[in-house]
């Protein structure tokens, strides 16, 4: 299949999974409330509020890129499996925080935890190309590997958060997390707004 | 067996036009796209898009659904059942065209017009 048809399908079966600005609350929050907790004696309410502010951030993103790209409906298949992977990512989140909290572990499951995810997100997403590549989607990739890096220094006896000034690993991968999240979505939002120019493009390649 | 040629004479020009192609291609992976997705993803004018739809409707490849969000016409186009059908079958005769086309390809004696032929060493 030649590679525009490839980038086509690939596009249009992740439309809304591409369109990066979409994770960058998600990012800002997991961030913002990673810096928080380094208060101990932090107000209750701030969550709720930076909560709040990240999902009306979500929604006006959400207004503009239906405004400016359009929307397309994944199959049911897709929604379906979208859902079960949330409900299986959220649980396995709980319980690595859990593990990452209640144990001094040589390692961040979080952050393997969030890979792991960041890794089946890439394999669903081009499950329906008949050919996988780095490039159709390299931000989810390289947090992906950036994450699990950093998940697995400690082993090495480097505890790279303290460089930081953050006391605990979880802080330090959580807030690592949010940053990388903001870049991965701005890069993101980047390609798609390159791969989907608002002019007129040439069709005269032959699909063969 | 029949060449490449010949195989490419009996694709259906409906489908293999690149621009319906494409819609086709994207259509087959979702439930629906609106008419401004559609747009964005195609790269075609507003003009050149919806003649590509109705060529599609007409075909019965394609179902057009226009509605009112808000007070603004939207258009929503998903792919019918002889449509995925279609578009699954051509892509799979373009990929066995490929193929044969490359084994064809092989089959052939490669010659340089402008250089004497040399004896080829056979591979042990």
């Amino acid at each position: 299949m030649q590679n525009q048809y490839t980038q086509i399908q690939f596009i249009a079966a992740n439309y809304s999974k591409l369109q990066g600005l979409r994770q960058v609350p998600v990012g800002l929050l997991v961030a913002s409330v990673s810096v928080w907790a380094l208060d101990q004696q932090g107000d209750l309410g701030v969550p709720i509020v930076l909560t709040l502010a990240a999902a009306l951030l979500y929604w006006a993103i959400d207004r503009f890129y239906v405004n400016t790209f359009g929307r397309i409906r994944p199959t049911a298949k897709m929604r379906r499996w979208e859902s079960i992977a949330s409900v299986v990512a959220g649980g396995l989140a709980l319980l690595a925080f859990w593990l990452d909290t209640a144990y001094e572990l040589p390692f961040s499951t979080v952050g393997l935890v969030f890979a792991a995810e960041l890794f089946e997100d890439f394999l669903r997403a081009t499950h329906p190309l008949k050919r996988r590549s780095f490039g159709l989607y390299p931000e989810n990739l390289t947090v992906a590997g950036l994450i699990l890096f950093l998940s697995l220094l400690p082993l090495t006896g480097l505890d790279w958060w303290k460089a930081l000034g953050l006391p605990e690993q979880i802080l330090g991968i959580l807030l690592i997390i949010g940053i990388l999240l903001v870049i991965a979505g701005i890069w993101g939002h980047v390609r798609i707004t390159r791969a989907l120019p608002a002019g007129e493009a040439k069709h005269d390649v032959n699909p063969l | 067996m029949s060449t490449p040629f010949e195989e490419l004479a009996n694709l259906d020009k409906l489908v293999h036009e690149p621009a319906r192609l494409a819609i086709l291609t994207a259509l087959s992976v979702s439930e629906s796209a609106d008419f401004l997705s559609l747009r964005r993803l195609i790269g075609l004018s507003d003009g050149n898009l919806s003649v590509q739809l109705s060529r599609l409707e007409e075909a019965g490849l394609v179902g057009i659904q226009k509605q009112f969000v808000a007070k603004k016409p939207k258009t929503l186009v998903s792919i019918t059942e002889k449509g995925s059908l279609a578009i699954r079958r051509h892509w799979d005769q373009l990929n066995t065209i490929r193929q044969n086309a490359a084994a064809w390809d092989n089959d052939r004696p490669h010659e340089k017009p402008d250089q004497p032929s040399k004896p080829t060493r056979r591979k042990l």
